[in-house]
């Protein structure tokens, strides 16, 4: 940043004086989201043992998309495999803090109910190539209802959707002390048994702040 | 000798039925619980030393106003900001999740009443959480076993604790709870689910839960999933 001051008293004596500024910088943060980042992306029902092969639903493609879990049972329990790859670049070299949670509940477009977006669970998976062993089974946490507030998109299906946090965050799902890291999820999702039938979504948002 | 053998062919022929039950019983429906726990680390204490007093001799620094000073007012007549240092962040990046729900086509032959349950504990506590869950067994059929059990350890992002720190109690919903708790025995560890119950018809089961953390667990969330099958 280039920065002039003067004192104005300085003009009248024909003189200059050093000033001293000190400012302090935020640092640059930038979050690249893939959904589906990996073939083999998709939804597979709980079951011990042999796996049943993924099967994406209709709007997920590969690197792209939704995390579609496709026609799925009301009680029923299921994991979706590489659903997101959050990359982050940032200047802060203490590393950065990554946020995830529900810009609103995971709402029944046919009747207008909803099931808590905590339905919804997240467990860490592994970059494309390395063998995703996660199954419906697996260790999850859910994901919150975010306390931030959304942005007016982020209750409709096309989005897109935000969250103003103003300044006050919750418990970060990763952390890294790396300026440049990559995280990578499944989804799994549990569902209620007295969800309603019909075609349910969310928007899931993913926030970096530097540490 | 005679009676001998009537009676222990009367005694085999009685137990038959029970192990041939047990042997071909097979799976009809399978649910899990998701169990999180947002771990509170134990707080540092503090030691009191005497010394915390702001006497003279423990102030080594002390910054004053000047009242005197004379307000400098300065004028900037061409600042400028590169525009390497103002950037809009693209912090954030959305996902959405969709999905399209359809009944159950085994309807509620086995349920619970929440897909998970969240606490918020302390590490190095231990404390009982009653009936936080339900499981229900919803079918005509007179002779059914429930097995259940973790299927793996807690995990987190701070780490890990064994899942035999988190006991149950499950008793039916209409009576009492057993005397005491039993660990949840955890399969990934290479254990058995073990029987919950035998019985038959319609039955809801309470799950109290007795949860105890490692003093030395860090602070976040860690989650297990509580398996429940039905045999019959």
């Amino acid at each position: 940043m280039a920065l002039s001051l003067t004192d104005l008293r300085a003009y009248a004596a024909n003189t200059t004086a050093a000033v001293t500024v000190k400012w302090n910088t935020q640092s640059i943060v930038t979050l690249t989201l893939t959904p589906n980042y990996c073939t083999g992306f998709g939804t597979v029902p709980a079951v011990i043992g042999t796996q049943p092969a993924p099967v994406p639903g209709g709007n997920a493609s590969l690197n792209g998309g939704s995390v579609d879990f496709g026609t799925i049972s009301a009680g029923a329990n299921y994991i979706y495999k590489y659903a997101a790859h959050v990359h982050v670049q940032s200047t802060d070299s203490n590393g950065i803090n990554v946020y995830g949670e529900g810009a609103a509940n995971f709402f029944n477009q046919n009747d207008s109910t909803s099931v808590s977006v905590s339905s919804i669970y997240w467990l860490t998976s592994v970059s494309c190539g390395s063998g995703d062993s996660n199954t419906g089974f697996s260790a999850a946490t859910p994901f919150q209802l975010t306390s931030g507030t959304p942005s007016g998109t982020s209750n409709t299906f096309a989005g897109p959707a935000n969250i103003n946090y103003g300044g006050v965050y919750p418990s970060p799902i990763a952390v890294s002390s790396t300026a440049a890291p990559d995280f990578y999820f499944d989804y799994q999702l549990k569902v209620p048994a007295t969800a309603t039938t019909g075609k349910y979504f969310v928007w899931i948002v993913y926030t970096a702040v530097g540490r | 000798m005679k009676i001998r053998r009537i009676l222990l062919a009367f005694a085999v022929a009685a137990f038959l039925p029970v192990v041939g039950q047990a042997l071909i019983q097979t799976q009809r429906d399978q649910i899990q619980v998701n169990i999180t726990i947002n771990v509170t680390p134990v707080p540092l204490a503090m030691r009191d030393d005497g010394a915390s007093g702001t006497s003279a001799k423990n102030i080594i620094a002390r910054l004053v106003l000047n009242p005197h000073e004379v307000p400098r007012n300065f004028h900037s007549e061409s600042l400028s900001l590169g525009s390497d240092n103002v950037v809009a962040q693209v912090n954030q990046g959305a996902v959405r999740v969709e999905a399209s729900i359809s009944p159950n086509p085994l309807g509620t032959l086995l349920t619970s009443d929440t897909p998970g349950v969240i606490f918020n504990q302390t590490a190095g506590t231990t404390v009982t959480y009653l009936c936080p869950y339900t499981v229900t067994v919803h079918t005509t059929v007179t002779a059914w076993t429930l097995e259940h059990g973790l299927f793996t350890d807690f995990f987190g992002i701070g780490g890990s604790f064994t899942g035999h720190d988190v006991a149950n109690n499950t008793h039916l919903q209409s009576g009492t709870p057993k005397p005491s708790y039993t660990p949840f025995i955890v399969f990934s560890d290479g254990q058995s689910w073990v029987i919950a119950d035998a019985s038959g018809l319609t039955k809801t089961y309470c799950v109290d839960l007795q949860i105890t953390l490692p003093a030395t667990l860090a602070g976040g969330a860690y989650s297990s999933n509580a398996v429940y099958t039905l045999f019959y």
